[in-house]
């Protein structure tokens, strides 16, 4: 005789048998976690060069080349940084990568095509969701072990840093005066949010 | 059918009485079952038996009567109570112990012979031989004697004895040690365990099955409604007792968690102390080794 | 670890020159091989084992294998202590405690007797036995025969990477193929005294409810075989150069299981033209590359005649 419940029933699921040596393992779970912070970073890092390169394509020529190439070498550096940090730690890379090479490409393509201030808002809303993002993760680091994460949060402030002055440049070269500024800074936050939370996991 | 009219005729009067709140007597959150329990029995000498507080030295009796009131109708009342899936719950808890013959096996508290069947059957051991059930309860050990011989397990030993003091058997005695549905009405849980550990061999493994704390919070409150308005009234149906599955429902919720009491055994020394739910926490399996 | 894509090529044959012939009907019965070896576990475990379905069931996904692309550019270099504190990343999970210990000597007990007795609670049974601890020490390993599987394959997969520190594998000068050929025949050797029961190991790694550990340890045997050999890439082909690493994998355990030739020397010149396999993939991918350069510089050209076309260059050099 064998029982066979309907598949809607099947998700009265017993968990499976806990160990509590994996209960008081809390390190292993905090290496996850930071895992994770790796992954997003590195694939935020690539998504900022990708944008770089979409507005270089475009605004090659124009007054504020040699400002977006001075940002873009300087985002470069970061993932050199978020690089041998994956490296180190033997961290899974995000399976997003290819879209995040062509989205990443298009947003700063198109940011950069609706014009210089536009791309510069493009910037702004880009560099302030990273900004908030990279002070979460020192908030965490620091809550955990900030003598075991130092390198990472010397990393994550360093770059932090940087973004911030990108943000502030992007302010100061006109980003507010972009057209639809305020509904084209809400989507891309939006879509920074959502790329944050997907290349955390996958 | 008129004594049954009458009875819940009773029944809703006594109920009106009664009004049960249970909100305020759920102790889930605060079920530090462990630490209030020896923080009483330090400070005063005193625990608990469901809500009350009463003596240590009173509650082995009264956990007594309770089981002795209960004996010969507790198997239609857990098959009434649970609708049946106390038998899946005994059936996964002696899959999850999967003993091999020859084996010396003992099952405390088991004194209607419940697991102990169950492990005979598992083990296609015709007459049950290497199982001993131990209860303290001579009533319980009766029912199951007597069901014993109807099913043909002459080989089962019956043994009348405390949990916390199992005196009579010598250390390093058994291969496996469980209890199922026993273990919160031991006055001092810590000594039962201690006692498993003792009378377990090196490898030897425990095994508890018992009632544990609901994870999901909207499932927790379906439970406490279904366990505080309904479990005593269909015990006075069917069994005529309304207080001693008050304290059944009530000891449920003053039994500690599933980490706490996995702490609890992993401080009598056992290893590889893992505890699995079934039924969302309803109940939880709880196993250990002695190294 | 056996994939359960593994099952489905146990259906596939092995023809003279010892490559496995896949197909999608071998595929389809493959998979309804896997569904009757589930159906018939359900049915003749105890009665209990059915109740499994009130507690849920994970589901199986079966990868595609890729191709890769493998660089031919030997170990860049990275600092041997990143190597050494990645590798205790692995080895902090396992700490060495007494309850380790008890396992190991467990296992260790229990492996010879494998011969006679399976992988199975049993075996495990007689080897604690024999070490002075209670039958009732089989529950330590929780799921009997899968649970001793899942051990030996995490025991053999922590000994490659002890055989990769002491050869140092991975600062050899020969190429990341090279390497990768030699970590996995030397994995592929440690089940060789076991080939015998191996078809039982395979067959409790692809049961549905220990699919989800079976690929975990394919992910980490893979993890490590790449990292060993040299691969330190961080886009699209760390995924592929993993995947084709278990897919060599599990191909070469299914030609183990099945060669009758002497040291299993077919096996391992399938695994030979395998790897060669790959090395054409690899240089066919860096031809494709050159290509991608010229598509790119055709790209730019058309944007910037579009530029042209519309307005946009002169509207530029005019704001300027």
């Amino acid at each position: 005789m064998s029982l066979r419940l309907s598949p809607a029933l099947r998700h009265l699921r017993a968990s499976k048998f806990t160990c509590n040596n994996c209960l008081r393992k809390k390190h292993t779970k905090i290496s996850d976690e930071v895992h994770g912070m790796l992954r997003v970073d590195h694939a935020g890092e690539f998504g900022a060069n990708r944008i770089y390169a979409g507005q270089m394509a475009v605004l090659g020529r124009s007054k504020s080349a040699a400002l977006i190439q001075h940002m873009w070498d300087q985002e470069k550096e970061h993932k050199k940084i978020f690089d041998d940090l994956m490296v180190k730690h033997r961290v899974r890379p995000t399976a997003l990568m290819p879209f995040w090479h062509i989205a990443g490409f298009l947003l700063g393509a198109g940011s950069a095509v609706l014009g210089e201030k536009s791309a510069m808002a493009c910037t702004v809303a880009v560099e302030a969701s990273i900004v908030e993002h990279y002070n979460d993760q020192l908030r965490k680091l620091a809550n955990e072990n900030p003598e075991k994460h130092a390198e990472i949060m010397a990393a994550i402030k360093k770059c932090r840093d940087e973004e911030q002055e990108h943000h502030d440049t992007g302010m100061d070269k006109g980003a507010e005066q972009a057209p639809l500024y305020k509904a084209m800074t809400a989507a891309i936050k939006v879509g920074c949010k959502a790329a944050i939370a997907l290349s955390t996991k996958v | 059918m008129a004594s049954l009219i009458r009875r819940t005729l009773l029944l809703r009067t006594f109920c009106r009485a009664k009004r049960f709140t249970c909100h305020s007597q759920y102790v889930h959150q605060e079920s530090a079952g462990a630490e209030r329990m020896s923080n009483s029995s330090k400070e005063s000498n005193e625990t608990h038996f469901g809500f009350q507080t009463v003596k240590e030295s009173e509650k082995a009796d009264k956990v007594y009567e309770v089981f002795e009131e209960v004996a010969q109708s507790y198997d239609k009342m857990n098959d009434a109570m649970s609708f049946g899936i106390h038998r899946l719950w005994k059936d996964i808890f002696v899959d999850r112990l999967a003993p091999s013959k020859p084996c010396k096996i003992l099952d405390v508290a088991g004194g209607t012979g419940d697991i102990a069947f169950r492990i005979a059957k598992y083990l296609r051991n015709s007459d049950g031989g290497g199982i001993t059930v131990c209860d303290i309860n001579q009533a319980m050990l009766d029912v199951g004697r007597k069901r014993a011989s109807e099913l043909g397990f002459s080989g089962m030993e019956w043994l009348q004895g405390n949990a916390e003091c199992l005196s009579s058997i010598a250390d390093n005695t058994y291969d496996s040690y469980t209890i199922a549905f026993g273990i919160r009405n031991v006055t001092h849980i810590d000594k039962a365990l201690k006692e498993a550990y003792r009378v377990l061999k090196p490898g030897g493994q425990f095994m508890c099955l018992e009632f544990s704390q609901v994870q999901n919070e909207n499932l927790r409150w379906l439970y406490d409604q279904y366990s505080f308005q309904a479990i005593p009234v269909m015990g006075q149906l069917i069994a005529g007792q309304w207080k001693a599955y008050q304290y059944l429902v009530e000891s449920i919720r003053q039994f500690p968690n599933q980490e706490e009491f996995a702490g609890m055994i992993e401080r009598a020394g056992f290893a590889f102390v893992r505890h699995e739910n079934l039924t969302f926490g309803v109940v939880a399996i709880h196993c250990g080794h002695k190294l | 670890m056996t994939h359960p894509l593994s099952s489905c090529f146990c259906s596939c044959r092995v023809n003279r020159g010892g490559q496995a012939e896949n197909s999608l009907f071998s595929l389809f019965r493959g998979s309804v091989h896997l569904w009757k070896i589930d159906r018939m576990l359900a049915r003749y475990l105890p009665l209990l084992q059915c109740y499994g379905n009130f507690m849920g069931r994970t589901t199986i996904i079966a990868r595609p294998l890729l191709a890769s692309n493998f660089s031919t550019n030997g170990t860049t270099s990275q600092d041997a202590n990143a190597s050494a504190q990645s590798e205790g990343r692995r080895e902090e999970q396992v700490s060495s405690s007494k309850e380790d210990d008890v396992k190991f000597k467990i296992f260790s007990a229990a492996l010879p007797l494998v011969h006679q007795l399976g992988w199975t609670k049993e075996c495990l049974e007689a080897g604690a036995e024999s070490i002075g601890f209670s039958k009732s020490s089989h529950g330590i390993f929780e799921h009997g025969g899968t649970s001793f599987v899942q051990f030996f394959h995490r025991n053999c997969n922590k000994e490659l990477r002890k055989i990769a520190k002491v050869e140092q594998i991975e600062s050899a000068k020969s190429d990341e193929l090279t390497k990768v050929h030699q970590l996995l025949e030397k994995r592929l050797q440690m089940i060789l005294p076991y080939l015998p029961q191996w078809p039982q190991a395979m067959a409790l790694m692809s049961r549905p409810h220990s699919s989800l550990d079976s690929y975990k340890l394919l992910y980490e045997l893979a993890d490590d075989i790449c990292f060993f050999a040299g691969d330190r890439s961080l886009n699209a082909t760390w995924y592929t150069k993993r995947a084709a690493v278990a897919g060599l994998y599990i191909t070469g355990e299914l030609s183990l299981v099945q060669d009758k030739s002497a040291n299993c020397d077919e096996s391992w010149q399938m695994l030979a033209r395998r790897i060669e396999d790959l090395r054409k993939v690899e240089e066919f991918g860096g031809s494709c590359s050159r290509q991608q350069e010229i598509l790119k510089d055709i790209a730019q050209s058309s944007l910037t005649l579009i530029r042209n076309l519309t307005g946009m260059q002169s509207y530029q050099r005019n704001s300027r």
